[in-house]
């Protein structure tokens, strides 16, 4: 196998279970963003772009969907002779087999993949956070400072700190403490889960951690703090841009919607476009009754009532008087005549009966802690019947009957 | 239909769109927002199951050669088979831009090739056809060649009609100035006996005949047999300015659309990874086609807008098509037009044309 100077991990193997019902049955990665593309699309498009074309996909909660999404890696330029994307989850070994405990072991159960394109360097990234970024430059860095581990980091808001390993630098970057999920945050600087190791020594960090009976296997909380202890040289790399971990229904809602209200995520980049698998349906067709304003629409739609400030994907059907508002509605959905949407995330192929209204009143009978900021959530493939009514902030995962 | 190969004539034979074909095949032209209409036969081909499909082209053919690529959107991007591109031979000027021309740089890939059976096919053509139940047809017939005709409502000049017996038999070729009163018109559709097929191309070209429906079919009415197969789903031939018009306009009509956008027969074509259409807060939209890509501000109406077109405010768009990444800016205002592709209109202009005579604009022109 020819040699590589660096190749990516993502890791993709988490539930995402405070996505509730919308990761029901596939992974996190797999769940849909901004119209027309899957969380995932972001990492793969970031290392096609940045000119890295071995990449390996860690999966272990309901891959299917996954891993039918991302096939050959055709759409990302991902199906190659030397390289290209791989899916790697978890598989049995001579004497047994055992799931990925952490994010530190399902990179040390693959060290065999790692070692045949014997890198340089290796990236880590994670399968759930939405950005562009191109990673030459970090590894770029990373190879200038000659260091051990190079850190992705950003600035988030001192009150969010605490949900984010936190790190402090000196002024040449170099970091000085770190701190997984800290109940009083030192500063404002988070990483951003994304690692540059040099190969060599992460091969030994994850053989020492794995002969660690006591760590959690992870590498925000074992792996970099010990690094750190132990002298290392690791730097921080700075990051402008948007980036959003996009873990809970609430902030995955507003990552959708900060699409149609700014351009710190730039869609629209020609030069660094998201490559994704198109839908292949025709192109939509907004009929005599429709009215759209601030919104996103694609393929195979057919919109004849009101979409305001929406993300619509593929194939959705929009029936006359609908009102649709601060909404993100996926792939398949139908809408029938009359029915109000606000503020709610409506999963693939949902039906919303007649007359039906989601997240416009105080109703509570499927309130749920997953939602929250008076967001709704409706699950893939759930009928809502007729003049039914489901408030803010609840969570609907099965059928429901209609309404009077 | 492992049995059944695909050839699709791409040569541009006497359709004319002027501005349009001059850069391209008319099998190349962009249609229904994100379309060429090559698509509609390749996708026809590919859903029927044919694994070996020709396409050969007249003496334009690099946009419809960028287009089609490996045959990759189609599946057939093949180690076995897949997709051939077949420009004419060397010798077929003689010929002309006609289907024996395009046809004569086949003639090695049809001995090549392994099936039994050609569906022949023009590329001009809208509609979602499953030729697998056409070839059902053409053996449970037991025949030589098979035309495919629709019935249509009156004669129209320059079309040629077939006559048919009660058994379906080809009885008769009319043509459109021919007082007898025929409605079976050719859609440009055919099936051939593979071997039958290269027998009267090579005839046709020894003797220096150049034209395919006199030559090859009306020659041989009641010495071989040529049975008819009446298509009656959505088809449509596009051959001139109006024609391209009139059929785009007939999209905005359900059924019409229905009829072509079949979920489990999808139209395939080349995607390019356009991001999501956004409407921006000025935009009205009513009864129109939209693709990815676009960014909508201004009024748009009974029109079809392509992949990546700038609608500024202000800007109004009636009755038209506006082909891939135009600029409609502010306050400009187009009616009845068919803008090709990479068209800019400046602030405040106007173009109107008129729905019998569509205004038609040339690749990159700025107004």
């Amino acid at each position: 196998m020819k040699n590589k100077e660096c190749i990516a991990m993502i890791l993709a193997g988490g539930q995402g279970s405070r996505l509730g019902v919308l990761t029901r049955n596939i992974a996190k990665p797999a769940v849909q963003f901004g119209g027309k593309y899957r969380i995932i699309d972001f990492p793969l498009t970031n290392c096609t772009l940045s000119g890295i074309d071995t990449v390996g996909v860690l999966t272990q909660y309901k891959p299917l969907e996954l891993n039918t999404y991302i096939g050959s890696g055709q759409p990302w330029d991902l199906d190659r002779n030397n390289g290209g994307v791989f899916l790697l989850p978890p598989y049995m070994k001579e004497k047994q087999g055992e799931w990925y405990k952490g994010t530190a072991n399902a990179i040390y159960q693959n060290i065999e993949f790692i070692d045949k394109f014997n890198p340089d360097y290796v990236l880590i990234l994670s399968g759930d956070h939405i950005y562009k970024m191109n990673y030459s430059n970090m590894i770029e860095q990373h190879k200038q400072t000659e260091a051990d581990c190079t850190i992705a980091m950003i600035p988030v808001p001192i009150e969010e700190a605490s949900r984010f390993g936190i790190l402090q630098t000196d002024d040449t970057n170099r970091i000085v403490t770190f701190e997984e999920k800290p109940a009083h945050p030192q500063s404002d600087t988070a990483s951003m889960g994304i690692y540059v190791f040099t190969w060599s020594r992460l091969r030994k960090e994850l053989i020492d951690d794995e002969a660690n009976p006591s760590s959690d296997n992870d590498f925000g909380k074992n792996i970099i703090p010990k690094m750190l202890n132990d002298g290392a040289k690791m730097y921080g790399y700075k990051f402008k841009g948007y980036w959003k971990d996009v873990g809970t229904v609430e902030s995955l809602w507003q990552s959708n919607m900060d699409l149609l209200d700014d351009d710190s995520l730039d869609l629209y980049d020609e030069d660094f476009p998201i490559l994704s698998k198109s839908p292949l349906e025709s192109p939509h067709f907004l009929d005599a009754h429709c009215e759209v304003k601030n919104s996103f629409i694609t393929e195979g739609c057919y919109i004849d009532g009101k979409v305001t400030h929406s993300i619509i994907f593929d194939g959705v059907q929009i029936d006359e008087g609908a009102e649709v508002e601060n909404s993100i509605v996926m792939s398949g959905v139908k809408i029938g005549k009359g029915a109000k949407i606000k503020n709610s995330i409506l999963a693939s192929y949902c039906v919303i009966g007649e007359r039906a209204q989601i997240g416009l009143t105080d109703d509570d009978a499927y309130l749920s802690k997953y939602c929250s900021g008076g967001v709704t959530l409706i699950g893939a493939e759930v009928k809502i019947g007729k003049r039914a009514v489901i408030g803010k902030n609840n969570m609907v995962t099965d059928n429901v009957s209609e309404g009077k | 239909m492992l049995d059944t190969m695909g050839v699709i004539l791409a040569c541009n034979n006497e359709a004319d769109l002027g501005e349009l074909t001059r850069v391209r095949a008319v099998s190349a032209l962009p249609f229904a927002g994100r379309y060429r209409l090559v698509d509609f036969v390749l996708s026809g081909m590919v859903n029927s199951g044919m694994n070996t499909v020709g396409i050969a082209t007249g003496p334009v053919y690099q946009s419809l050669l960028n287009h089609v690529g490996s045959g990759k959107p189609w599946d057939l991007a093949r180690k076995r088979e897949g997709l051939f591109v077949l420009p004419p031979a060397p010798d077929a000027e003689f010929y002309g831009d006609s289907r024996i021309a395009a046809l004569s740089g086949v003639l090695r890939f049809l001995e090549r090739s392994k099936e039994r059976y050609v569906v022949v096919a023009d590329g001009n053509n809208v509609c979602n056809v499953r030729f697998d139940k056409i070839v059902e047809t053409h053996k449970f017939n037991n025949a030589d060649i098979t035309v495919v005709y629709q019935r249509v409502k009156s004669k129209t000049d320059g079309e040629t009609y077939v006559e048919t017996d009660e058994t379906g038999a080809v009885r008769d070729v009319v043509y459109a100035k021919d007082r007898k009163k025929c409605l079976n018109r050719l859609t440009g559709y055919y099936v051939f006996t593979k071997d039958l097929l290269i027998n009267l191309l090579e005839n046709c070209m020894l003797h220096g005949k150049k034209r395919f429906v006199k030559d090859i079919i009306e020659k041989n009415v009641g010495k071989l047999n040529i049975y008819g197969y009446c298509f009656d789903g959505f088809l449509r031939t596009i051959k001139d300015i109006d024609s391209y018009y009139t059929v785009s306009m007939e999209l905005f009509e359900f059924d019409k659309r229905k009829d072509i956008f079949i979920p489990q027969d999808k139209i395939y074509t080349k995607s390019k990874d356009r991001v999501p259409t956004r409407y921006l807060s000025d935009a009205v939209v009513r009864s129109s086609i939209i693709a990815d890509g676009c960014v909508i501000n201004g009024t748009v109406e009974n029109s079809i807008i392509f992949r990546g077109v700038r609608v500024h405010k202000g800007a109004v768009v009636k009755n038209s098509i506006v082909m891939q990444d135009g600029i409609i800016s502010a306050d400009a205002t187009i009616g009845c037009c068919i803008l090709d592709k990479n068209c800019v209109l400046r602030e405040g202009k106007t173009l109107i044309g008129q729905p019998d005579f569509p205004l038609v604009v040339g690749k990159h022109r700025t107004i």
